[in-house]
């Protein structure tokens, strides 16, 4: 018999915060009416959601938020020291530590450092979480992109209910590097407005964020409230490295699989969260996609976009929304897609303009789309 | 579960560290994919993967696990110089440090319609990869899976040993290997019979003494410590690849009828498979 996997301890830090009441509180305070200028405030220095605390170095920053997060994670979780060890650990990340082989490049070649890398792979970040919170078990490591995380949120949860382990710990990581700051501005698909507005006729790309997650995974409740792992699907299409398919087509066919395997209608999800990554091609397929769901299903549901609070944090940001999006039900509202005004084209559905009251249960799907034609939903639910 | 297919592009290739160029041309006899601005880790890997599964029949839920302990470690390389020196990052560039490209290339080179994965796990990326096929086989989430092993020879990188677990020091290769499996007997190579992963020497010899073998594969760290391991050493097939999915292809083509692949870190954890011809 298949059993459950319940997510029973969450953390987030990003750049609204560290803790779910401070990130809420910051959510809470925004609107349409004031979403520019808090843009405007926070993209003083670069057009980028950055965490607001500061480190000496690199290095520092990455182990240093990375282990806070693991901290807050199994406090949320009221692990023993003893279930610690027992945690099969999962991480999805695109720049993995990136960030720390930036510096010391740079400083090798100012002569201020011997070596010109600080490792060779990211099998290291891996070994020391599992050293961290001495787990037993070995760390693996997704690399998909943008649904990096999602996709190991999916397979810990699987595994889980087919009783292959107990307890899993899911890590999203995504800090800033130049790397990849770069890499999207030579592809152009950072936006040059610097107004993120996901689905809008104004839109104009990607802004990029850094954040880091984690959520914990057991096959038994805390408490009543605690969101379970429903479905999930995966589908990789061919189409392009960069850009998704635009009819929609395998974007639907994800989010049409992941109700299907949890035997549910559209009528059981509350609210759609779309990966809603601004540039055009996502705007435009994901649209399709949804209203090609809408049709589907012949009805509607709620959808939002959580990349205007954030930014885009890449493959971390399975994990990094989906305990954004928690943090908000439990203090009872779904997040407004700031920055939605008008859609470019035909939408069957709008995405939600204003924080909308809920009480502390819900049935969210998921959705995100990468890189590499990778694309993967997920719905978690904590109604009975 | 049955192995069906495998390459590896040691058994071909005497000189495992070669140009980009010689594996272009390779690429371009047996495919009209377009990788003209790829990197090495791309080609390495659509080639190897077609290798494995020229002329074989695949099913369209077929998985792609993708396995690799460096990732696209050259064009990373070039990328931190660019950043180092402000200069600015060119876009095929940034495209080839995006490492699910490769299992989207080998993908589009197969035509295949089920999921691709790339996955890491410090010294264990292959058997972690392995084990999520197999999972995702048991499940039915996937008819057939494709594991592949890939990375790119070090070479290019000065004292590389200092940055990774080459415990004997051995030359660092050019690897691509594959491993085809799915669930049905006929005409298969060998079977998986059991994949257990331990988490520590005394569990490991707790699986040893339950498991009976003609010959035995260890990895550069059960090598290490074979004096703590509960196995007889006359039955150790010696080896000069730090590569797991190697030497499993290798003990596929040898004359016994049951073999076992031990894996393990640095800390001990690690993998036992066994294996039936």
């Amino acid at each position: 018999m298949k059993k459950q996997a319940y997510i029973i301890g969450k953390a987030l830090s990003c750049t609204l915060g560290n803790n779910k009441d401070t990130i809420t509180k910051e959510i809470n305070k925004l609107n349409q009416d004031n979403y520019l200028s808090f843009l405007e405030d926070k993209f003083k220095e670069k057009a980028f959601y950055s965490i607001p605390e500061s480190y000496d170095c690199q290095k520092d920053k990455f182990f240093g938020i990375l282990r806070n997060i693991l901290d807050e994670a199994v406090k949320d979780a009221k692990l023993s020291i003893e279930d610690k060890k027992d945690l099969h650990i999962f991480i999805g990340s695109t720049s993995m530590g990136i960030s720390i082989d930036e510096q010391t490049n740079k400083e090798f070649y100012e002569k201020k450092h011997l070596d010109e890398l600080s490792h060779i792979g990211y099998g290291y970040i891996g070994t020391f979480i599992e050293e961290y919170l001495q787990s037993k078990y070995k760390a693996t490591i997704f690399s998909t992109a943008c649904t990096s995380s999602t996709n190991a949120l999916a397979y810990a949860s699987k595994l889980i209910q087919n009783n292959k382990i107990k307890k899993a710990i899911v890590i999203g990581v995504e800090l800033f590097n130049k790397s990849t700051f770069d890499g999207f501005s030579s592809l152009m698909l950072l936006s040059q407005n610097k107004v993120y507005r996901p689905f809008d006729e104004k839109s104009d790309g990607i802004i990029l964020g850094e954040a880091c997650s984690a959520v914990i995974l057991d096959s038994k409740k805390n408490k009543d409230t605690d969101f379970r792992y429903v479905s999930s699907s995966n589908v990789c299409d061919n189409y392009s490295e960069t850009t998704s398919n635009p009819t929609g087509e395998a974007i639907f066919n994800c989010m049409h699989n992941s109700i299907k395997n949890a035997k549910f209608t559209l009528d059981d999800i509350d609210l759609i969260k779309a990966h809603a990554t601004g540039s055009e091609n996502n705007n435009s397929s994901e649209a399709k996609a949804i209203n090609l769901l809408f049709d589907k299903y012949k009805t509607s549901t709620d959808v939002t976009a959580l990349k205007p609070y954030l930014g885009h944090t890449l493959g971390a940001c399975g994990t990094n929304e989906i305990v954004f999006l928690l943090y908000c039900i439990d203090k009872g509202f779904l997040p407004a897609t700031l920055g939605f005004l008008k859609s470019e084209q035909e939408l069957k559905f709008l995405p939600l303009e204003k924080h909308k009251k809920i009480n502390h249960s819900s049935t969210i799907l998921f959705n995100f789309v990468a890189f590499g034609g990778n694309n993967s939903s997920i719905i978690l639910s904590n109604k009975s | 579960m049955y192995i069906h297919h495998t390459y590896s592009i040691s058994n071909e290739k005497q000189n495992t560290n070669e140009n980009i160029k010689v594996y272009k041309s390779l690429l371009k006899e047996i495919s009209k994919i377009n990788l003209r601005r790829s990197s090495k880790f791309n080609i390495l890997a659509v080639l190897g993967a077609l290798k494995c599964m020229k002329e074989k029949t695949y099913s369209d839920n077929m998985g792609i696990y993708l396995a690799s302990e460096y990732g696209s470690i050259t064009s990373v390389k070039n990328v931190l110089e660019q950043v180092s020196q402000d200069s600015i990052v060119m876009p095929f560039d940034f495209l080839n440090i995006n490492s699910n490209n490769v299992s989207f290339y080998v993908s589009q080179a197969l035509e295949s319609k089920g999921k691709n994965m790339v996955l890491t796990s410090h010294d264990l990326s292959f058997e972690k990869a392995l084990e999520l096929a197999l999972f995702d086989l048991e499940i039915d989430e996937v008819k057939d899976a494709l594991i592949g092993n890939v990375d790119e020879s070090l070479d290019g990188i000065n004292n590389f040993n200092k940055y990774i677990s080459n415990v004997e020091k051995k030359p660092s290769k050019d690897l691509s290997a594959w491993i085809y499996i799915n669930k049905q007997k006929d005409d298969s190579l060998a079977k998986i019979e059991t994949f257990s992963a331990f988490t520590n020497i005394n569990e490991l010899n707790e699986l040893l003494k339950n498991t009976s073998f003609e010959l035995a594969v260890l990895n550069q760290y059960a090598t290490k410590q074979i004096n703590d391991l509960q196995i007889n050493k006359d039955l150790v097939f010696s080896h000069d690849n730090v590569h797991g999915s190697v030497n499993i292809i290798s003990m596929l083509n040898s004359d016994k009828k049951s073999f076992i692949y031990l894996a393990m870190d640095i800390n001990n954890k690690g993998y036992l498979v066994k294996f039936t011809k």
